[in-house]
This record gives C-alpha cells, sequence and structure tokens, in this order.
C-alpha cells in the first residue's frame, strides 16, 4: 500500500481496481479530467458524510464538494501536469475539518484529489 | 425516502448554500463553516499564513472595521454589521484576482458570532465595465455637442454673412451709376451752353470724361453686382452643407448645455440685418437694472 505521500502515487492508484480504494487510510476521488467524480472511497465518505454513491456521477467541484472550487484547488487541475500538497479545510456537514489535500494529475485519463486528516 | 437518502439530501443543500457562513466564539475561532465560506476564505487564511482555524486573525488583515464595529456592539445579540463591501486581493498566489465581498455580522449568544459573506466580484467587475461604458457615451455625447455647437456657430455666422452681403448689394444698387447717367444727359443736353462758357473742345472734353466715367462705373456695379451674387450663391452652398452635417450630427438624447441669450438673439439679428435696416428698423440694448 502507498502511504499519502508516495512519490508513484498516482500511477499506484491508476493501477487499482476502484473496490480497492476503500481500503486506504486517506480519502481518494478519482476523476476524469472534466472533473466528474468516477471514484469516491469510504475514508473520504467518513470525513464528508456524502454517500459515494451519491458522489459518482457529479461534478466534484461545484457538486460535491463547493470548497474547493477556488483557485487554490480546482483552479490547479487546469494545469496540464500537477502533483502538489497544500493544507486546507474540509467541512464535515458544517464542522471544520483541517486536512492535507494532494492533487494529481498527468497523462492518464484519471485525476485524483487524495486527502487527509491533520 | 428512507434516512439515509434524506441525510444525503439534507447534505447536499448545505454543501451547495451559495452564501458563507461561519460561525465563531467570542475570540473567533471557527466553530462552524459551511464549504461556501471556505472556498471564500481559504485563500486569504493562505495567502496569510493562517490556519484557518481563527477568523478573527484574518478580518484583522483584510476588514479591520468588522472588528471594530464586533468590539464595540454593546448587546448580547443582534445584527452587528449589515452587508458591508470590503475588497481583498488574493495573494501573491493570484495577483491578478481581487476578490470583492460583502460580509454580514450578527451576534447570536454573548460568545457566539455568525458570519455570512457573499461573493459580489462578478458584480463589481459588470459594475466597472458599465461605469466605462457611460464614460465613453459622456465622452462622445460631448464630442457631439461641442460639434453640434460649433457647426451650430459657424451656420449663424455664415447667415450673418449672406445677411451683411445682402446689404452690400442693396447699397450698390443704382446710386452712383445713375446719378453719374444723369449728369452726363445733363451734360450733353447743355453741351452748347458749357462750350459758349468754356470753349467747344473742354465741353467736348467733359463730356467724353462723364460718358467715360458713367460706363465705367456701370461695368464696375456689374462686375461686382456679379460677385456679390457669386458669394450669396457660396454662402447658400455652405449653409446648404452644414444642413447636410448637422442631420448626420443628428439628435443626441441627453440635455442641453446652456445656451447664451444674448449670443442667441445677437445671431437672430444679424441673420435679419438686410430686412431691418431696409426698413429703417434699429436695435438697442437696454439694461433694466
Amino acid at each position: 500500500m502507498h502511504n499519502f505521500e508516495a512519490p508513484d502515487l498516482h500511477q499506484w492508484l491508476d493501477g487499482q481496481r476502484t473496490a480497492n480504494f476503500d481500503h486506504l487510510p486517506y480519502g481518494v476521488v478519482q476523476m476524469d479530467h472534466s472533473g466528474t467524480v468516477l471514484a469516491y472511497n469510504a475514508t473520504e465518505s467518513s470525513y464528508t458524510g456524502v454517500d459515494p454513491q451519491q458522489a459518482i456521477g457529479k461534478h466534484f467541484f461545484t457538486e460535491i464538494a463547493p470548497c474547493t472550487n477556488n483557485f487554490l484547488v480546482a483552479g490547479k487541475y487546469n494545469e496540464a501536469a500537477l502533483d502538489e500538497i497544500i493544507d486546507y479545510i474540509f467541512t464535515y456537514v458544517l464542522k471544520p475539518t483541517p486536512v492535507r489535500l494532494r492533487m494529481l494529475k498527468g497523462e492518464s485519463p484519471n485525476m485524483y484529489l487524495v486527502v487527509q486528516k491533520r | 425516502m428512507d434516512i439515509q437518502a434524506q441525510t444525503q439530501q439534507m447534505l447536499s443543500i448545505i454543501y451547495q448554500i451559495p452564501v458563507g457562513i461561519v460561525q465563531t466564539d467570542d475570540q473567533g475561532t471557527v466553530q462552524e463553516m459551511n464549504a461556501m465560506a471556505i472556498q471564500y476564505l481559504m485563500p486569504h487564511f493562505i495567502a496569510n499564513q493562517l490556519t484557518g482555524e481563527n477568523l478573527f486573525d484574518l478580518l484583522a488583515i483584510v476588514f479591520p472595521h468588522a472588528l471594530e464595529a464586533l468590539s464595540n456592539y454593546p448587546k448580547s445579540s443582534g445584527n452587528i454589521l449589515q452587508q458591508e463591501r470590503f475588497s481583498v486581493t488574493q495573494g501573491s498566489q493570484n495577483p491578478a484576482t481581487e476578490q470583492h465581498l460583502i460580509l454580514t455580522i450578527n451576534r447570536l449568544a454573548e460568545k457566539s458570532f455568525l458570519f455570512i459573506l457573499d461573493d459580489l466580484t462578478e458584480l463589481y467587475k459588470k459594475e466597472q465595465e458599465l461605469f466605462a461604458i457611460q464614460q465613453e457615451q459622456a465622452v462622445e455625447r460631448g464630442k457631439f455637442e461641442v460639434i453640434s455647437g460649433v457647426l451650430h456657430d459657424i451656420g449663424n455666422a455664415v447667415v450673418g454673412f449672406g445677411s451683411y452681403l445682402t446689404k452690400v448689394k442693396q447699397l450698390s444698387k443704382g446710386n452712383d451709376a445713375t446719378m453719374l447717367s444723369k449728369l452726363a444727359q445733363f451734360v450733353k443736353a447743355n453741351e452748347a451752353a458749357i462750350s459758349q462758357a468754356i470753349g467747344v473742345p473742354k465741353a467736348q472734353a467733359m463730356v467724353q470724361l462723364i460718358d467715360g466715367l458713367k460706363a465705367k462705373q456701370e461695368d464696375h456695379m456689374v462686375k461686382m453686382e456679379k460677385a456679390i451674387t457669386d458669394q450669396m450663391n457660396i454662402v447658400t452652398h455652405v449653409k446648404d452643407v452644414l444642413n447636410i452635417q448637422r442631420q448626420y450630427i443628428g439628435s443626441e438624447s441627453g440635455e442641453r448645455s446652456l445656451v447664451s441669450l444674448r449670443g442667441i438673439i445677437n445671431d437672430a439679428l444679424a441673420m435679419q440685418l438686410a430686412t431691418l435696416e431696409k426698413r429703417n428698423i434699429a436695435i438697442r440694448w437696454i439694461r433694466l437694472s
């Protein structure tokens, strides 16, 4: 299992079946390049309360996590290649939750937002 | 709908609330914060090296007036600030963007404050664009008024010039030539008597001289009348051109600029000068007080 800061995390996630994401100790949101959610793991669901089945097929930045819809997070995914970690805050309903975000995008069809509680 | 579905629906609603909501204690520690508040405020927390755990720390930097209002508020509950606008640049991470927010602060209880934020940046940009367009329109309107005024003044001057030409034409009609013609007739009719007085050669010379003067004056008057007629045709042509230009300038909507009443009256008098003089009408300005 790759940890949150593993250098090849993007490639490793691409090689996994989405069902395996639920065993990871950090939140994983897999999206296509338009931002549509393809997978939303159990850990991420525990951070936000959002049911994975409700998340899949929706636009992540505007419908699932509007808190990320700014130049710090969503705007970064306009770049061709991305691997960046920032400290951020998510909300569980209205409860602010300090997290670390790792934003991943490359040549593969998938991009990822990986979330770890601080 | 089962509980799980209801919960998910509620979460969707809460996460999609289009305004930022933050609830803090009396020290500014964030206790509740919705997704939109994070969207608006996280860039500013990060730009100011703040963790996002205390809202007062951020307000002290970006909107100190809000903290002042909060600390001066005497009641234990009520509205402290209502939709006050403030601007924040998004720091070195996004230097091109200035964000315009409005903030409402309510005191919920002795140690509880509610902050409601909305982003007006797009509206502010539209306001600026509209203001720029209005400025451009005002400049264009000003130019039209200047051009229209200049055309009006030129038109009046041309009409006044035409009036003076008419006066000159009237003055030129016949007087000197007619008198010389009568003198020539008189001298011819009395040539015999004049010859007796000054001698035949001198009398003949006088007749020829006066005939010559008369012919020259008549020729002079014909040429002058032609020149005046040509000038009046030119004036008419210029007036036609000005009228056409006025049509193209058109009538710009908006208030007319102030005009000088004395100037208008003087222009009107100049236009009618020839007619007034022909009818022996004199105009004088009299100050009443």
